[in-house]
């Protein structure tokens, strides 16, 4: 057997030229994009609520989809499990009714099998609430709990983490990660939050204009991304410039640039400069040493998530450094200040220029 | 002032005429005979527009194809045409002579002057009431809730059952409520497509204009009374059902087990 789960998608929508082919096995897979890219028309044409042009969707030995050779099962003979966004789960049923309803079997067999599910997940208080009462972190769980009683063979995930608070969506996100790993099925996860699925997904899709434009584990997305779009989907500091070797030391310039940037790579020519806005520091003034970057701008913005700020600078290359709430506060990091940005050269990765890597992707 | 404006006429009813002489008309023959005529075919003639009108509703709820639109708008005709027009409509085409008369009376089916007249002329008319909020009722369902019920298992027939349905409860009963009420107090279609025979299609509207006309007016007004109370209860007990919540629980169908697959 092969993959568990091939997908070959063509359509064309008034807004977007979706053309994706993937495959998966049993691992979970992230689908990430902005809005609008094509990911959820992915899953629900893998679930068969939306019919592509063109389309070809194997799960294990059965073909779901093929549209050359006229095979469409209907949605509820496929055994894919979608969880939606906010849940989908039935307002006018309870808990438990909503988690019955996908298992199969006579009234009682499926009152009893939906209970235990819903106390293997430890939600079992949650029996007779209406869904309008939960919060939305319960509502996932039983989105999700359901989703898995009715025994799916592929499992889809949409957005199962926009919907909630920062504080909620670490605990379903470490809750999810752990049910994935129970249920070992091929699950296709949907994002437009990179950081949402570097802890659940072992393979990264990322998808632009409904296209695949980069592969790969989460690390090695954040380590190398193939396009300043992955970089910024990813939240990494990314420019282009031509590298040259100077003794220990690669320097990569750019026009734009007032100073060259140093790594401790070595590279020669067109090549991408990666580097983490959390090894970056933001001084008042230019601090010392040679094997340092230092790049000097105006503050742009200033967006405080938990204890950390991530500070956007309008220098050239522009530069994204994630501090200390405190150290922000400390320098006084307003919209207007203008403020030095440093890293370490050992802290600048060296990755392919991006068109080199775009085409050899495609 | 508005509030009484409609309400004065109501109690007027009750007010003219002493409740005893009420009571002694509404024991007349003529009255109870309309009464039961009323109630029958009104509750026939919400049935078929209930068992015809959900489904063609759902799909014109819920489907955008070619058409959709003008199906929408023909159903709907009914509300604009003046009720007399409707009879003399439904006379033109299923009376003795219409369009369809020969090919009826063919089957042995003669409908003018009969109870099935009166109900094809309230259907005809109280149609539009029901799907007019049925389809607006089925458009407003979050149709993700369709798509969970597929992926969950079921087929198109058991996700209207158990999804759509209990979605769109409130505007089918509210929709149900004004066709029925509607239906209740029809004159004019009836009257000419069905004619006002007693105790065949003589409806409560009509014997109380019959009664009226005759000079009768203490038997018109106790009739009045008798209508405005059953249509009262009826829109009381409507309220009332849209404020209980509908039962929560295993829904009672067995799926059939999907092939290539053991049981839970």
């Amino acid at each position: 057997m092969g993959s568990a789960l091939e997908v070959e998608l063509r359509h064309r929508l008034s807004r977007l030229d979706l053309e994706v082919a993937f495959t998966a096995g049993r691992e979970t897979l992230a689908l990430v994009g902005p809005s609008g890219s094509g990911k959820s028309t992915i899953l629900h044409a893998i679930a068969g609520l939306f019919r592509p042009g063109r389309g070809k969707v194997v799960s294990g030995d059965r073909t779901l989809l093929d549209t050359d050779r006229r095979i469409v099962v209907p949605p509820e003979d496929r055994r894919v499990g979608l969880v939606f966004q906010h849940g989908g789960l039935f307002p006018f049923l309870n808990v438990l009714s909503n988690v019955a309803y996908g298992v199969r079997g006579d009234r009682r067999a499926r009152e009893e099998s939906a209970r235990s599910v819903l106390e293997r997940f430890g939600i079992s208080h949650l029996a007779e609430a209406r869904p309008g009462t939960l919060s939305g972190g319960e509502r996932q769980r039983v989105a999700l709990a359901r989703a898995l009683a009715s025994d799916p063979e592929i499992l889809l995930l949409d957005e199962p983490l926009s919907a909630l608070d920062a504080v909620t969506r670490s605990e379903v996100a470490a809750e999810l990660e752990m049910r994935l790993d129970e249920a070992a099925l091929p699950t296709i996860l949907v994002s437009h939050d990179f950081t949402d699925v570097l802890g659940l997904a072992d393979r990264v899709l990322v998808i632009h204009e409904g296209r695949v434009v980069q592969t790969g584990r989460p690390a090695e997305l954040l380590e190398a991304p193939a396009s300043g779009f992955v970089a910024s989907l990813a939240g990494v500091n990314y420019c282009v410039g031509h590298a040259a070797r100077r003794g220990e030391l690669t320097e990569v310039r750019n026009e734009d640039w007032p100073v060259p940037i140093r790594s401790a790579d070595a590279a020669e020519g067109p090549v991408a400069v990666v580097v983490y806005p959390w090894e970056v520091s933001i001084a008042a003034t230019l601090p010392q040493g040679s094997a340092l970057n230092a790049v000097s701008g105006a503050v742009r913005r200033v967006a405080v998530v938990g204890n950390r700020a991530r500070v956007t600078l309008d220098s050239r290359p522009p530069i994204v450094a994630e501090v200390t709430g405190e150290s922000a506060r400390h320098l006084e990091l307003e919209p207007g200040a203008v403020v030095v940005a440093s890293w370490k050269a050992t802290s600048t990765r060296l990755v392919r220029a991006p068109m080199g890597i775009d085409r050899a992707q495609a | 002032m508005l509030f009484g404006f409609v309400a004065l006429p109501i109690l007027a009813i009750f007010l003219r005429v002493p409740v005893s002489t009420l009571l002694a008309q509404l024991g007349s023959h003529v009255a109870l005979q309309a009464l039961l005529v009323s109630l029958r075919s009104t509750a026939v003639a919400l049935v078929v527009i209930v068992l015809f009108g959900t489904p063609a509703a759902y799909i014109l709820g819920t489907k955008r194809f070619r058409g959709s639109r003008t199906l929408t708008a023909i159903l709907e005709l009914p509300l604009v045409l003046p009720p007399a027009v409707a009879g003399i409509a439904l006379f033109a085409a299923f009376g003795r002579f219409g369009l369809l008369g020969g090919t009826l009376r063919a089957f042995g089916i003669e409908l003018p002057f009969t109870e099935a007249a009166v109900v094809l002329a309230l259907t005809y008319v109280a149609l539009p009431f029901y799907t007019r909020q049925a389809v607006a009722a089925f458009a407003s369902m979050d149709h993700e809730l369709l798509g969970a019920s597929r992926t969950l298992g079921a087929g198109r027939t058991a996700t209207f059952f158990h999804v759509a349905l209990p979605l769109a409860r409130q505007g089918l009963s509210a929709g149900a409520a004004l066709a029925w009420a509607r239906a209740l107090g029809e004159f004019g279609a009836t009257i000419l497509f069905a004619g006002s025979l007693v105790g065949k299609t003589q409806t409560l509207p009509l014997a109380i204009y019959e009664q009226f006309s005759a000079g009768n007016t203490n038997a018109a007004l106790a009739m009045s009374a008798l209508l405005v109370t059953v249509s009262a209860t009826l829109f009381v007990g409507v309220r009332l059902f849209l404020r209980t919540r509908p039962v929560a629980e295993v829904p009672e169908w067995d799926r059939p087990l999907r092939s290539s697959s053991a049981t839970v």
